[in-house]
C-alpha cells in the first residue's frame, strides 16, 4: 500500500470492541482522504433521525494520502460528526502533529461509535488500540489534559487530541484541541466527543509511509517548495500569519467591529498583528513538515497580563476578542483566546455570543441584572473575560450563551434574533460580508453553516479585471464589492478547499497561495499512491465531496431558503467611516442564482440535480434521496 | 514648491523597515512609481520587492474616502499632502 496505510480503526465505546477494517478502495479513488472519507461515512452511517448528542452519532477522524509525508503543511486531521451546534453537517480540522502521528500509528481513519460507561481516553500505538480510564482527567483544562496523558504514557512523542471542560459542560461550540492550541473548533466536534465520555485520543506511531514513485514524489516536492518560497505572500505569512488581516481588513473597511455595526475599528493598531509581532512575539512556530511556519509563541512580560504565554493567536481569535467586542487592549484579546484554548471553545462562536450580548446591552434588550451584573459596554475587557468563564462552566448568564447564538436569541427573546450573526446555526467570522461579496455567498451556502473555510475565495481582492475575465468570465469577479461572477468564484474555491481538506494539507498554501493546481495534484497523488490520478479525476473528487455534503444537508432539510445571511448584511449599508466599503450591502439572490446554476443544482430549491449527482458517480445518493422523496 | 508625501507602513514592510511612517519631499508632484523607486533606493531590493507585493491605500487631501491602488498603478500622480499606506494583501485566514 502506497500513500495510504489502508486501515481503518472502528471503536465501539459501549462494547469496548476494537475492529480494524481495510480502507475501501472506493474511498481512496473517489474521496481521496480526510474530509472526503469522513463525509462519505457520515452520509452512509448517520441518518437524519440521529440525535447529535445521542449514542447513534459517530465521530469520524480522517487523514489523507499526503499526511505524514514531506509535502509542506500536510499535517491536518479532520474530525466529523453530526453537529450538535447546527443539527446538520459537523466537520472541523486542525493542524499540528496529531494527523501525521495517527498515520504513523497505522490508520487513515478512526470511527468512534457509542458512549462509554465512564470517561475514557483512546490510546492508539502502532496498529493497536485500547481504552484507558479518564475519570482523573475529566474536568481538566486542555493543556493540563495533554500534559497529564504524556506523563501517564511516559512518552513525550505521543500526540494528543482532547476536549476541555467546556465540552464536558455541554457547551455546543466546543472543539477538539491538538498540540495544546491547534483546534478543530467549529461545529461542536468536542461536544460530540464529550457526549461519548471520550476525553482524549492519544496516538504514537513509528510505522513507515511509502511513496509509489519516491524519486518523482521528491522532485515534485522540491518544485512545490520553490513555488512557496518564491510566492509573493511568503514573507507576510512567515512573519505575520493570518494576524496581518486586522489592519488589512480594517483599512478596507470590513473588519468585524462592535458586532458588525461597522467595519472600521479605531483601536485596530493597538491589537494588530504588527503590534503583536513588535511586542509579545518570541519566535515562529509551524506544523509538521511546514515550509511557511505562520504561527508564533508569545509571552507577556509585564502589565496586567504578565505571565501569559502561549502559541498563536490566529486572526479569528485576535479580532474576535478585540474589534468584535470593541476591546483595544492586546493583552486582553490574547487572554480571551487563551481562555477559549484552555477551556476548549471555538473562538469564532464564543466571540459572536459575547458580542451579541454586548449589542443587546447597547440596545437595551439585555439588562445588567439579566447579565449577572456585568457591564457589557463595548470595550469592557473584564466583562468579556468573565463572560467567557461563565460560558465554559454554564454559570448564570453564561448558560444562556453556551448553546450558541441561535438558542441564546430564543431564550432572550425581545426580537434579539435579528442580531444573531450566524448562518444555519454556525456563527460567522471576523470580516464583514458586505465588504467581501464572494465570502458573503460562501457563508450563505457553506455546507457546515456560516463558514469561510469551505471556500476562502480571496481571489476577489485581486482587483485585476483581466484575471477576472480569464478565470471566471467577467471582470467583476476580481472585485470584492461586485457580485457578478461570484457564483463561479465560490464554486471553484469550494473545490480547492475540499481538495485541501481531503489531502489534509494547509489551506494557507493550497487555497490562499494557490499552490498545487489540480493537474499538479494529480501528478503528486499518482507519485505517492501509485493510483493513476488525472486532473479531471482529482477535480471531480473535490466536486463529489461538495455535492455529497450538499446532499447530506438537503437530506437534513436544508433548501435555498436556508442559504441566507443575517438581515443586517442584506439591508443595512456599511456606514460612511468604512471608507472604500461604505454603502455596501450583499446582493445575495443573484449570486445564489449563479451559484446553483454553476453547480448544476436546482435554482428554485438548491437541491443537486439527479444528472449532476449521477455524473459524479453518486447513484447511491440519488437512490437514497429518491427513497426519501427529495428528488 | 515642496510636495510632501506621507508614507505609512503596515504589514511585513513595517516589520522589515522597523518604521511605521515617514515622509518624502519632492519638488514636483511625484507618481506612485517614483515613490516605489525612492523606497528601493533607501531600503534595498528585498524591501522594494516586498512593497510590490502590497496593497496601497491612497488618501488624497479633500477626498473623504481612501482609494485602493496597486504597485502596478505606477503612473498615478500624487498631490501634496497625500498619504500612502502600504498594507498586506487580503487573502484567506
Amino acid at each position: 500500500m502506497y500513500g495510504y496505510q489502508g486501515k481503518v480503526l472502528r471503536v465501539n465505546l459501549c462494547t469496548e470492541e476494537m475492529r480494524i477494517e481495510d480502507l475501501p478502495e472506493e474511498l481512496m479513488l473517489n474521496y481521496l482522504g480526510g474530509r472526503g472519507f469522513n463525509m462519505k461515512r457520515l452520509y452512509d452511517e448517520v441518518p437524519p433521525e440521529v440525535d447529535p448528542l445521542g449514542s447513534e452519532n459517530k465521530l469520524f477522524i480522517g487523514v489523507g494520502p499526503l499526511t505524514g509525508t514531506l509535502f509542506p503543511g500536510a499535517a491536518r486531521v479532520n474530525f466529523s460528526a453530526k453537529s450538535p451546534q447546527t443539527g446538520i453537517l459537523g466537520d472541523s480540522n486542525a493542524g499540528g502533529f496529531f494527523g501525521p502521528e495517527l498515520k504513523f500509528a497505522g490508520f487513515d481513519q478512526v470511527i468512534v461509535e457509542g458512549v462509554a460507561k465512564a470517561p475514557v481516553y483512546l490510546y492508539i500505538k502502532d496498529g493497536e488500540a485500547r481504552l484507558k480510564p479518564a475519570q482523573h482527567l475529566w474536568g481538566k483544562e486542555v493543556f493540563a489534559t495533554q500534559e497529564a496523558i504524556l506523563q501517564e504514557l511516559n512518552d513525550a512523542r505521543v500526540q494528543v487530541a482532547c476536549i476541555g471542560p467546556a465540552a464536558e459542560n455541554g457547551v455546543k461550540y466546543s472543539g477538539i484541541f491538538c498540540n495544546l492550541v491547534r483546534a478543530a473548533a467549529r461545529t461542536g466536534m468536542g461536544t460530540v466527543m464529550a457526549s461519548k465520555n471520550l476525553k482524549a485520543i492519544a496516538v504514537r506511531g513509528t510505522q513507515d509511509l511509502k511513496a509509489a514513485q519516491p524519486e518523482k514524489f521528491m522532485e515534485l516536492l522540491q518544485e512545490i517548495d520553490q513555488e512557496i518560497y518564491q510566492h509573493f505572500e511568503y514573507k507576510t505569512r512567515l512573519l505575520l500569519g493570518t494576524t496581518k488581516l486586522v489592519h488589512a481588513l480594517n483599512e478596507a473597511g470590513c473588519l468585524a467591529t462592535k458586532h458588525f455595526q461597522t467595519g472600521r475599528f479605531v483601536g485596530a493598531e493597538q491589537v494588530s498583528g504588527e503590534r503583536l509581532a513588535e511586542t509579545y512575539r518570541r519566535k515562529g512556530k509551524g506544523c509538521f513538515a511546514c515550509t511557511v511556519p505562520c504561527s508564533r509563541f508569545f509571552s507577556i512580560e509585564e502589565g496586567k497580563y504578565q505571565g501569559l504565554k502561549s502559541e498563536g493567536p490566529e486572526f479569528e481569535g485576535l479580532a474576535g476578542f478585540s474589534s468584535r467586542v470593541g476591546v483595544d487592549d492586546l493583552g486582553a484579546a490574547l487572554k480571551g483566546v487563551d481562555l477559549c484554548n484552555r477551556y476548549g471553545m471555538d473562538v469564532i462562536s464564543a466571540s459572536e455570543c459575547v458580542s451579541f450580548a454586548m449589542e443587546l446591552y447597547q440596545r437595551g434588550l439585555l439588562t445588567k441584572d439579566e447579565a449577572d451584573g456585568l457591564d457589557l459596554t463595548w470595550g469592557n475587557s473584564e466583562a468579556v473575560l468573565t463572560l467567557l468563564e461563565k460560558i465554559a462552566f454554564r454559570q448564570g448568564f453564561g448558560d444562556v450563551l453556551a448553546d450558541g447564538v441561535v438558542e441564546a436569541a430564543k431564550r432572550i427573546g425581545k426580537g434579539s434574533e435579528l442580531y444573531a450573526m450566524h448562518v444555519k446555526g454556525l456563527e460567522i467570522f471576523q470580516a464583514d460580508p458586505r465588504g467581501l461579496k464572494a465570502y458573503a455567498l460562501g457563508f450563505a451556502v457553506a455546507t457546515r453553516g456560516g463558514d469561510h473555510l469551505r471556500s476562502e475565495p480571496s481571489f476577489e481582492f485581486t482587483e485585476d479585471p483581466e484575471e477576472g475575465i480569464r478565470r471566471f468570465g467577467v471582470p467583476e469577479s476580481a472585485f470584492r464589492l461586485e457580485y457578478k461572477g461570484k457564483g463561479k468564484v465560490v464554486k471553484f474555491y469550494e473545490e480547492r478547499s475540499a481538495l485541501a481538506d481531503c489531502l489534509n494539507v494547509c489551506k494557507n498554501t493550497l487555497v490562499n497561495m494557490e499552490i498545487l493546481p489540480f493537474h499538479q495534484a494529480a501528478e503528486l497523488l499518482t507519485a505517492v499512491t501509485g493510483i493513476p490520478f488525472t486532473e479531471e479525476k482529482v477535480q471531480q473528487a473535490a466536486e463529489r465531496v461538495v455535492n455529497l455534503e450538499r446532499a447530506y444537508i438537503v437530506r437534513e432539510g436544508i433548501r435555498r431558503k436556508d442559504d441566507t445571511l443575517p438581515e443586517r448584511f442584506l439591508k443595512e449599508p456599511l456606514p460612511p467611516e468604512c471608507g472604500p466599503s461604505a454603502g455596501s450591502i450583499v446582493e445575495l439572490e443573484p449570486m445564489l442564482d449563479e451559484y446553483y446554476e454553476t453547480h448544476h443544482w436546482d435554482i428554485a430549491t438548491g437541491i443537486p440535480t439527479v444528472e449532476k449527482l449521477e455524473q459524479l458517480g453518486l447513484q447511491d445518493i440519488v437512490a437514497d434521496l429518491r427513497w426519501r422523496g427529495i428528488v | 514648491m515642496i510636495v510632501v508625501i506621507q508614507v505609512e507602513y503596515l504589514g511585513v514592510v513595517r516589520l522589515l523597515t522597523a518604521k511605521k511612517e515617514e515622509s518624502f519631499q519632492f519638488t514636483c508632484s511625484p507618481t506612485l512609481g517614483q515613490i516605489l523607486e525612492c523606497l528601493g533606493n533607501k531600503y534595498g531590493q528585498e524591501i522594494a520587492e516586498e512593497c510590490l507585493n502590497q496593497m496601497i491605500f491612497l488618501h488624497i487631501p479633500g477626498f473623504p474616502a481612501s482609494q485602493l491602488k496597486w504597485p502596478r498603478d505606477q503612473d498615478v500622480k500624487l498631490e501634496n499632502g497625500s498619504l500612502l499606506r502600504f498594507i498586506s494583501m487580503v487573502t484567506g485566514g
